[in-house]
């Protein structure tokens, strides 16, 4: 591993042996417990036939214990056995199962990002789980379940490491431990922009973004140089009390629906008990509903703030070579490692009930987490300079100044006083409450869509991350003479809609989109975000899809 | 939508995907309403009729309306289908009433899906779907050669200009 080149062939490794009895242990739970309860049934019967003292059908007892557990044990063994897994310089390979065989093959360079999560039960053993998460959904998940915790976490190093790419390159080597500071002062910024189409564009967002296209297509020398070995940094840690604050509101918001909805079903009996002709039975038995409701009020409460707590628990955020690196939990801990340019879209909320104390949340779209996974939240609350301080690591650079005062203005104002284009007047009465929040403004580098007054919620796409467009009329637009738009990125909890906006400004932006979507690849090239050689290749590839599409 | 410019020539799909969609929403309306009928008629033959009972052909009545609807804008929805391919991306418009205009970059697609169907043969009928990241985008009613042509097209370029995530 130390040195530069990798060797191909890579051994097989297996994961702690302890593991598949971590794995199903809740399994074995059951299973211990069916086989003591039917041969004490059938051991009482054979007793009652054959007369054996006490002393024999205890022996017999604990031999069936023994044997299962003999039997478990060669089961566990062969499993683990079969369980192995090996990293090579472009893949991690699984492969698992005697019967039922299974093999999992990662390319690293479809690689989203790493999950460290310990459950309870495992972190009883000292172990972890490592998630490795692929461009392609939530299917293609790989996990290693269980590694030690130390093993997780060189794994984890080693994986990003050659997903970066950077391995030809021994100075970047995180296990080499040179730390002399070879970098050399960095090359003018001032270098012409490529001849691109749409070169306007593009020259402000190498003016604004000088990490962006200047270096990886400029000199990819002199960036990897200068990104070697950036220590990693601590951005913030979110205090307890406020962990504590942010669960008991939720929990009080999430038990004031129950609440809610238990005083309607409560009242709706009590007014059939008080009608003449009524059925008497109906206020008793709305009392009864009254106080069932309080009761699972008072436990969903209990239960989603404990559950805040424990997942929020010491959440810190740091930021390294690696990408953004999110760690928290109580009983069960997480680790979340996304690799830089893997972020498809960000969303800042503030929920209703974090609006008194100022407080907001981050969501992002990875294309490997999908929907509904809770690593999407890398910010579960937060004050505003937390929301800056994430979003200077998240987001590339805005490409205007006072970045801060237009995300301010953005979550606080409405169109009146900023650059976001609003609901014009005509639609206004299909969102009456947010309509003059409701809409997009762009930077050179992003998308902002603004949504809702009473939970303001700012999405946030960089325009190379779009993946195709849509802009189309539904019925309100039609009867109101506004369109509507969608910038679709990989499924995740950002929203990408624009609804019943000015036509004729949003048809013009769905241009500019497509525009960028189509050189994208121009823009920002990812895949290893330190490989120099990467749009070399692409240039070939495109050289040879051209020569072939000629002669064809 | 008149906001839209006028100047992009898009290329329209196969007259016959209008007759192949009207056997198809012919079909598919006798059926369902056949069968909520039939249905509507067992449930109230099990009990003593009601005036109540006449709803239990909403579903049929709504089924017969929302087709027939269907059935008229079916031309109307052939005429305005087509696709333009542009230097960069792929232009799909679709919609008679509700007009959506939809724009898939070469460099994103993932694969690219030519479907056809027994009748969509004898009609030489063929639905192309484009799949990126994050969505889908469908042309239907492409010539079946003139799909073949697309789909290997559409994968060249998109392998010229692959640009992933």
């Amino acid at each position: 591993m130390t040195e530069p080149h990798r060797p191909a062939e890579q051994p097989w490794r297996r994961v702690h042996p302890i593991s598949p009895f971590i794995r199903s242990w809740s399994v074995l739970l059951i299973f211990v417990y069916l086989i003591t309860s039917f041969s004490v049934r059938e051991l009482q019967s054979f007793i009652e036939a054959v007369n054996l003292s006490i002393g024999q059908s205890l022996l017999i007892m604990l031999g069936i214990v023994v044997a299962t557990l003999v039997i478990a044990a060669g089961v566990y063994a062969i499993s683990w056995w079969f369980y192995q897994f090996r990293i090579t310089t472009d893949a991690v390979e699984l492969r698992a199962g005697v019967i039922f065989r299974q093999r999992r093959y990662m390319r690293l360079d479809r690689l989203q990002a790493v999950d460290i999560v310990r459950p309870f039960f495992a972190r009883i053993f000292g172990l972890s789980k490592l998630s490795l998460h692929a461009a392609d959904g939530a299917e293609t998940t790989l996990t290693l379940e269980y590694v030690r915790e130390s093993e997780a976490e060189r794994l984890r190093r080693e994986i990003l490491y050659l997903a970066s790419g950077a391995q030809d390159d021994p100075t970047l080597d995180p296990t080499s431990a040179s730390d002399d500071d070879t970098s050399p002062a960095f090359p003018g910024t001032a270098t012409a922009v490529p001849d691109y189409p749409y070169a306007d564009y593009l020259a402000q967002y190498v003016q604004h973004n000088p990490h962006g296209l200047n270096q990886d297509v400029e000199a990819p020398n002199q960036l990897r140089a200068q990104q070697a070995k950036t220590p990693s940094r601590e951005l913030l840690t979110i205090p307890f009390s406020r962990v504590v604050g942010a669960a008991i509101v939720t929990g009080l918001s999430t038990g004031l629906m129950t609440a809610l909805m238990g005083g309607g079903v409560t009242g709706f009996f009590m007014w059939l008990g008080a009608r003449d002709d009524g059925f008497q039975a109906a206020v008793p038995f709305g009392v009864l509903m009254l106080l069932i409701f309080v009761g699972i009020a008072v436990f969903t409460t209990l239960a989603t703030a404990f559950a805040q707590v424990n997942t929020n628990f010491n959440f810190t955020a740091r930021t390294s070579d690696s990408g953004v690196r999110v760690t928290s939990g109580m009983l069960s801990t997480s680790s979340h490692t996304i690799p830089p340019g893997r972020i498809q879209g960000i969303q800042v909320t503030q929920p209703l009930m974090y609006r008194y104390f100022g407080w907001y949340r981050i969501q992002v779209t990875v294309a490997g987490y999908g929907l509904a996974d809770p690593s999407t939240t890398v910010l579960p609350v937060g004050t505003f300079d937390d929301v800056v301080m994430m979003l200077s690591v998240l987001a590339p650079d805005p490409g205007i100044e006072y970045a801060s005062d237009l995300l301010y203005n953005a979550m606080k104002y409405t169109s009146d006083d900023d650059g976001f284009t609003c609901v014009p007047a005509r639609a206004r009465i299909w969102q009456p409450v947010a309509g003059r929040r409701h809409g997009y403004r762009t930077t050179p580098t992003l998308l902002l869509i603004r949504f809702g007054r009473l939970r303001p919620n700012l999405a946030m796409i960089p325009h190379e991350r779009i993946q195709q467009s849509a802009v189309h009329q539904t019925l309100t637009d039609k009867l109101s003479g506004t369109a509507s738009a969608r910038f679709i990125t990989p499924p995740g909890p950002v929203r990408v809609d624009l609804k019943n906006q000015e036509p004729a400004a949003l048809v013009q932006l769905f241009f500019q989109e497509a525009e960028i979507a189509a050189h994208a690849r121009r823009i920002s090239d990812k895949n290893q975000w330190m490989a120099p050689e990467e749009l070399e290749t692409f240039e070939k590839a495109a050289e040879k899809a051209r020569v072939a599409g000629e002669s064809a | 939508m008149k906001h839209f410019p006028d100047d992009i020539e898009f290329r329209p799909v196969r007259a016959q995907l209008k007759t192949y969609r009207q056997i198809y929403n012919v079909l598919s309306m006798v059926s369902f309403v056949t069968v909520f009928t039939v249905a509507a008629m067992i449930f109230n033959a099990q009990a003593d009729p009601d005036f109540w009972h006449g709803l239990s052909y909403i579903p049929a009545a709504w089924t017969l309306v929302y087709d027939l609807g269907v059935i008229i804008l079916t031309p109307f929805q052939v005429r305005v289908h087509g696709w333009v391919e542009q230097s960069d991306d792929i232009l799909i418009r679709s919609g008679a009433i509700f007009r959506n205009y939809e724009a898939v970059p070469y460099g994103r697609l993932q694969f690219v899906n030519v479907k056809q169907g027994p009748l969509q043969r004898k009609f030489d009928l063929a639905d192309l779907t484009i799949t990126t990241a994050g969505s889908t985008a469908t042309i239907s009613g492409l010539p079946t050669k003139e799909a073949t042509r697309l789909r290997d097209d559409l994968c060249s370029r998109g392998y010229a200009k692959l640009a992933g995530l």
